[in-house]
């Protein structure tokens, strides 16, 4: 790795400035506290805001319109659409959301250049790894983990290889229209991935102790918002599974950082089980090695 | 579809020591993720190994690998399941990747078995299907710019995916299967299904990140299974062979090192074997350009080819300490090979294409194939296939890039530019020729080649100057009391200097050139300069700020009449200067000149790969 500073790219998704307006200037400060020898930039892409639009705020960031189709997840994909081959000329690619500092985030303290330069030109994505109780399956696919899609950092080869971000575009394979029963009954993912949809959005969580920060009832009239954050939920999910799947090893920011702290980082990384259950903080149980 | 079927997982696991069985399972089972996913698992335990039953895993601890395999194909067929086969006990593939296993198969009825790629965890090199390195040597790099699905001859490895029902009536003749290996057994099955037409696709989307040599990825056959298979196809080694063989294999490792990844420098080959042992003009401009690369070019790796006397006549080691000199075509793996001149054969074409992604050329003129009687035979085609086939052309001058798009086509995508060489005075001149005491001699600049036109154009000045001391660059005729001949290639570069800063005049009555750079350091000191008029000289002029007078004539009276008004020390006109440059825009450099060609090359990047296997195809045989 050469000297010379990493350049690192923000896509940062949000929708018009109504919540989290101060985003950019909270994300440029963490770089500035935290990661200030990087080069950084960021493209706002602004959900609220038509395709054709675009801005420039300063020397460091621009704007530019997303379609809100799939949230934030379409919203990177504009970024990238926007980016095309010049992806390549960054060392990492931030994916963000406005709603980056909400819950849990203490993770985003252990950022620091070193961690950074662990992921870049490496098969590897950096972010905070959360897990539920029991596996889930999702298009046939059993997982139990997901990286955290609010904030993370690939370098640019791992989102060329996934080519979409948003790989749930449609919600007819998934949803009732019902509120009583959301998901069809041959919808592609498990029972248990629906219960824990379900508490984590309308109820008490997945049983870690923490809750979802803007939880709601779910009834008729909040059922269209009920199926677009549950397909949100959906794309965070697929984005880690296909991640894996191309080989790209998720990376929790904690655990890596855990580890330079001790001055011992792997060559070769272990299983997110063993990452989250070896943290310095926020420790997952030993238990999930076993279940 | 296949995501509509069940899946079967059939586990291998009896190499695995007996101790480590147990725990190897479980890991095998939790980190892959294989329980609720499959139907059904059965797993290969070491021999007369006892592990604790699990739900849903069928063990198998006392029968051959092979009667195993047997049991889970029928199952599956009878089942419908698509059979994922697990090899090898250190692979530990995931299920994740079954998802871009199963799209593989939906996209073409006809692929029959699906695999992943492999890669190490300690760099994330891939091992490829069709190589047989002991080493993972893919670059991850190269993968965004492969195919996500590539056919290949069937190929056992640790972890494939059976369309259902491909094998269901299929003969499993069991005295073969029951005499080889378990991979022996595996490949006797792939056999049978290609021969029926169903092929095995590599998918580029999903890797397997293990710490498994080789041999476990990709087992080894036996012998008496290579025979076996063989009998049953004698086909069977040629149609391997030829997969080593296909385009994408040699294209692969080259795509590794392509893209602008900003963490790793792109490497760049110049190949220099154009460059002779003299000090010629081609000499000159090639040095030139070196210069330009060694300043300009640190965003790049440069390995530079030359043939040893020519390095080693022009020092070249000890003037650009900063670039690495090889005298022999290195391995393949460049970003960009970069010719500072034209190719003259096949092979050089051939040569290049083989070690770089990205093939450029620098087309100085096409005086040899207009002439004729200089061009190797065929260099027509080899220039055709060039415009056609090159990634990118720099040409010396608008006045050649005319030239050579009048003789060959011109193919809308090609980046190109007009490079020009040095117009900038410092970069020609030495401070301690630059005011000689004494100008006394017209200087003649050419060589015996009759497009230089220095024969007749002697004979005119002895005619027309008597008394005029006249000195003969590249002249033919032996020196007499008048004229002083010097041989092409045979005067040093401080001779060269000192005869053209000494001038009172130099001539240059060329009818063909790509640039002249005689002419340009000529203007660069200051001295007058007559040429025979053509579109290059107002180029030249144009693109210049040189201290010296661009003088053309039209035939033999003007070239008299101006000569003479300049040896009289009257006015003459020449060509305009600098009137194709901004005010405030410097003249073409040498680094001015590398920074234009390193722009093509980076843009030559985007699609290379497409052209690359064009251009593989088109080369066919030709070396």
């Amino acid at each position: 790795m050469s000297g010379r500073p990493l350049r690192v790219l923000t896509l940062l998704a949000r929708h018009g400035i109504e919540k989290y307006y101060d985003a950019p200037e909270r994300l440029q400060e963490l770089y500035a506290r935290q990661l200030h020898n990087i080069d950084h930039k960021i493209i706002i892409v602004d959900n609220a805001q038509t395709n054709a639009w675009s801005s420039a705020h300063s020397a460091s960031t621009t704007a530019i319109g997303g379609d809100n189709s799939s949230w934030e997840f379409s919203a990177w994909d504009r970024g990238l659409e926007h980016l095309g081959t010049s992806i390549k000329n960054w060392d990492l690619i931030g994916l963000v959301t406005s709603a980056f500092q909400q819950s849990h985030t203490a993770y985003l303290d252990r950022l620091s250049e070193p961690l950074l330069r662990q992921v870049a030109g490496r098969a590897r994505a950096l972010g905070h790894i959360d897990y539920g109780g029991a596996p889930v399956e999702l298009f046939g696919v059993r997982t139990q983990c997901w990286i955290r899609s609010s904030f993370l950092l690939l370098p640019p080869r791992e989102l060329q290889l996934l080519g979409r971000v948003a790989s749930i575009t449609d919600s007819s394979a998934f949803f009732s229209g019902d509120a009583r029963e959301p998901f069809l009954q041959d919808a592609p993912l498990s029972p248990q991935y629906r219960q824990n949809i379900m508490a984590w959005l309308c109820g008490e969580g997945l049983g870690q102790g923490t809750m979802w920060h803007s939880r709601f009832d779910l009834t008729a009239e909040s059922l269209a918002f009920f199926e677009q954050k549950a397909r949100a939920i959906l794309n965070e999910q697929r984005l880690s599974t296909r991640l894996v799947a191309q080989g790209c090893q998720l990376t929790d920011v904690t655990w890596l950082a855990s580890r330079m702290v001790a001055a011992d980082v792997p060559t070769i990384l272990p299983s997110w089980r063993a990452q989250i259950t070896s943290r310095d903080v926020n420790k997952a149980p030993g238990t999930l090695l076993h279940t | 579809m296949t995501g509509k079927n069940p899946l079967h997982v059939l586990l291998d696991i009896s190499d695995a020591s007996l101790a480590e069985a147990g725990t190897l399972l479980d890991k095998a089972l939790m980190d892959g993720g294989w329980l609720g996913v499959a139907a059904r698992v059965d797993v290969i335990l070491p021999s007369g190994e006892q592990v604790a039953a699990r739900q849903g895993v069928v063990l198998h601890a006392s029968k051959l690998p092979r009667t195993v395999l047997v049991h889970a194909v029928e199952a599956a067929t009878a089942a419908r399941a698509s059979l994922l086969i697990l090899l090898a006990a250190g692979v530990s593939a995931s299920n994740e990747i079954i998802p871009e296993l199963r799209a593989a198969l939906d996209a073409d009825p006809l692929l029959g078995t699906a695999q992943p790629l492999f890669a190490s965890p300690m760099n994330d090199r891939l091992w490829t299907p069709w190589g047989e390195e002991p080493e993972a040597t893919l670059s991850r790099d190269a993968l965004p710019e492969l195919p996500a699905h590539i056919i290949t001859a069937e190929c056992v490895s640790a972890c494939l995916l059976i369309r259902p029902g491909l094998l269901s009536d299929l003969v499993l003749t069991r005295e073969l299967l029951l005499d080889g290996s378990l991979p022996g057994a595996l490949a006797f099955v792939l056999l049978g299904a290609r021969r029926r037409g169903f092929r095995n696709v590599c998918c580029t989307r999903a890797v397997v990140v293990t710490e498994a040599p080789r041999e476990r990825i990709y087992p080894t056959l036996s012998g008496k299974d290579l025979q076996t298979l063989c009998a049953a196809d004698p086909s069977y080694e040629r149609i391997r062979r030829e997969d080593r063989q296909m385009p994408l294999a040699r294209l692969a490792p080259l795509l590794g090192v392509a893209p602008c990844a900003t963490w790793r420098q792109r490497r760049l080959l110049l190949d220099c074997r154009g460059l002779s042992p003299i000090h010629n003009g081609t000499s000159r401009n090639m040095l030139g350009q070196l210069e330009g690369f060694a300043v300009r070019g640190g965003d790049w790796d440069i390995d530079i080819v030359c043939g040893e006397h020519a390095s080693a006549f022009h020092g070249l080691p000890e003037r650009f300490p900063g670039l690495n000199h090889l005298t022999a075509l290195p391995r393949p793996g460049y970003t960009a090979a970069f010719r500072l001149s034209q190719p003259w054969n096949w092979q050089v074409f051939s040569e290049l294409h083989h070690r770089a992604l990205v093939l450029g050329f620098n087309m100085l003129d096409t005086i040899a194939w207009d002439i004729g009687y200089v061009a190797p035979e065929g260099l027509g085609d080899v220039w055709r296939f060039a415009a056609r086939h090159a990634d990118m052309l720099t040409f010396i001058s608008h006045f050649s890039r005319a030239r050579f798009y009048q003789r060959f086509s011109r193919p809308a995508h090609l980046p190109e530019a007009v490079v020009h060489l040095s117009l900038s005075a410092a970069e020609h001149t030495r401070p301690d020729w630059q005011a000689p005491e004494a100008r006394h001699h017209v200087l003649l600049f050419g060589n015996s080649y009759d497009h230089k036109g220095i024969g007749p154009a002697l004979d005119l000045l002895r005619r027309a100057f008597p008394t005029v001391s006249i000195v003969v660059v590249g002249g033919t005729s032996p020196s007499s009391g008048q004229v002083r001949t010097l041989l092409s290639g045979e005067v040093t570069e401080e001779e060269i200097h000192g005869l053209i800063s000494s001038a009172q005049a130099i001539l240059f009555p060329s009818f063909y050139e790509g640039f002249g750079l005689p002419v340009v350091e000529g203007l660069s000191y200051g001295r007058p300069v007559l040429v025979r008029a053509s579109p290059l000289w107002n180029e030249i002029a144009a693109h210049s700020r040189l201290p010296g007078n661009l003088v053309t004539f039209r035939d033999d009276s003007e070239l008299v009449d101006r000569l003479g008004r300049i040896l009289a020390g009257l006015p003459v006109p020449a060509l305009e200067k600098a009137v194709a440059l901004d005010a405030d825009k410097p003249a073409p450099s040498w680094n001015s000149g590398v920074e234009q060609t390193l722009t093509a090359l980076v843009q030559a990047l985007d699609g290379a790969a497409e052209r690359w296997l064009d251009r593989d195809l088109a080369l066919g045989g030709r070396t």
